[in-house]
């Protein structure tokens, strides 16, 4: 009950910060001819189909995962760790693997720019350092989670422990090793099913029709963002799921029973509190993300009075 | 930007190699600065990439573009001076009330410009 309570909280200040987001968007309605509409109108139901697809294998993967989790107590929830990277991973390579969208028209006149296109030339540099700096989040607090962990009793590196004198204190589970090179390997794989997903949206040709270009500008940028929210978005919740698991074993391992009661080491309860806060912070920023990712594959391509819309800048 | 006219009887490599050196003299594209794939211009231009290819290496038996395992490059040195720029402007400005075509303007450039070569000849 109170793990629904939190995830209900979760979700719904995600909503909320998704929606604070999306007001300063990059998209305005731009006018075309008939024929371009019919153009991107089949272009729509492209994108639906491939929205759909995205977010269904993800959704089915993440509930496998947690299937499997039940199922098999022995791997102490590893695969419930890695349920959400690996159903990221296969909602990315889904959208890699349907076909470019191209939008195609008559023309007698084919115009090509002599910009060369890559992966990381969809939008304004800033934006790859969510992905990028979210990657490195997790791999360096992975890697300082295994370096402060210590084994349980199968051997495993997945607890905490702390001396204080004659006493001693462990608690379990911490993101050790154990956690953590899974996680660094996931990490490294959806960056990597990130770049091939953005590589496929960069490398479909653009329009040889004038008229097609601020659309299908439109629709990369929409694609583009996509990918960017739903990896960044899985790799946050990763940073601030394995914190907040960080915050609380090192919160549980710092108090110890001492003949004169009960103690809390510092700075080791102070940093269990730090650690919680924020990852509970990084959760939802990463939920927001995903949110917003789900409101992007999901936007319809026209505005209510029959206009497509199109980025004000240009990626 | 390349342009593909189809009813242009110009054969469509010369069509993009003509308007690559239009653009390196120009200086829309600087010395330096990296060409798109021949792929990728190929495929936006919906034409084979023997085409761009064959527009490509002519330019770079040219002299100007270079090609290594980072892509195409524009070599330096190619760019008309600003002086040339700013008067090719400043004519195809004055020309916004005419009605001519690209080729008349240039046929009365062609003619000041013989006109030129027999006033000062060498």
């Amino acid at each position: 009950m109170f793990l629904v309570l939190i995830i209900v909280t979760i979700v719904a200040v995600a909503v909320v910060v998704s929606v604070f987001l999306n007001r300063a968007d990059a998209f305005r309605p731009i006018v075309v001819d008939a024929a371009t509409a019919r153009v991107l109108s089949r272009a729509g139901a492209a994108t639906r189909w491939r929205a759909v697809a995205t977010l269904g294998s993800a959704i089915g993967v993440l509930v496998a995962g947690a299937k499997w989790n039940e199922a098999a107590p022995q791997w102490y929830g590893l695969p419930l760790l890695l349920a959400p990277g690996t159903a990221a991973c296969i909602g990315l390579l889904v959208f890699a693997a349907f076909p470019p969208l191209r939008l195609e028209g008559q023309t007698g006149r084919r115009v090509a720019s002599l910009a060369p296109r890559y992966p990381w030339s969809l939008g304004p540099r800033w934006a790859y350092l969510l992905p990028l700096g979210s990657a490195i989040a997790v791999i360096v607090f992975a890697i300082l989670a295994g370096l402060a962990s210590s084994p349980s009793d199968d051997g495993n590196y997945r607890s905490i422990s702390f001396d204080f004198g004659s006493s001693s204190s462990s608690a379990g589970p911490y993101p050790g090793w154990y956690y953590g090179i899974p996680l660094i390997i996931m990490t490294v794989v959806l960056f990597a099913t990130t770049v091939l997903a953005l590589w496929r949206v960069s490398g479909a040709p653009r329009p040889a029709v004038e008229a097609l270009r601020a659309p299908d500008s439109a629709l990369r940028l929409l694609a583009a963002r996509t990918v960017m929210r739903l990896s960044s978005g899985a790799l946050f919740v990763y940073a601030g799921g394995v914190l907040s698991f960080a915050g609380l074993t090192t919160g549980n391992a710092a108090r110890i029973l001492t003949a004169e009661g009960q103690i809390t080491l510092q700075p080791a309860g102070a940093l269990g509190v730090v650690e919680l806060v924020a990852g509970v912070l990084a959760v939802l920023l990463g939920a927001s993300l995903l949110a917003l990712s789900v409101v992007d594959a999901s936007r319809p391509l026209f505005a209510r009075d029959g206009r497509p819309l199109a980025p004000v800048r240009q990626p | 930007m390349i342009v593909l006219d189809d009813d242009d009887p110009t054969p469509p490599f010369e069509q993009i190699r003509s308007q690559l050196v239009d653009h390196i003299r120009s200086g829309t594209v600087v010395g330096g600065q990296r060409l798109p794939s021949v792929r990728q211009l190929a495929a936006d231009l919906r034409i084979a990439a023997g085409t761009v290819a064959r527009a490509y290496s002519a330019l770079e038996s040219e002299g100007l573009l270079e090609s290594s395992r980072t892509g195409t490059r524009v070599r330096p040195g190619w760019g008309v001076p600003d002086s040339v720029r700013l008067a090719a402007r400043g004519f195809v400005a004055s020309l916004d009330r005419e009605t001519v075509t690209l080729d008349e303007a240039l046929s009365a450039v062609r003619a000041q410009w013989e006109a030129r070569v027999v006033r000062r000849p060498d």
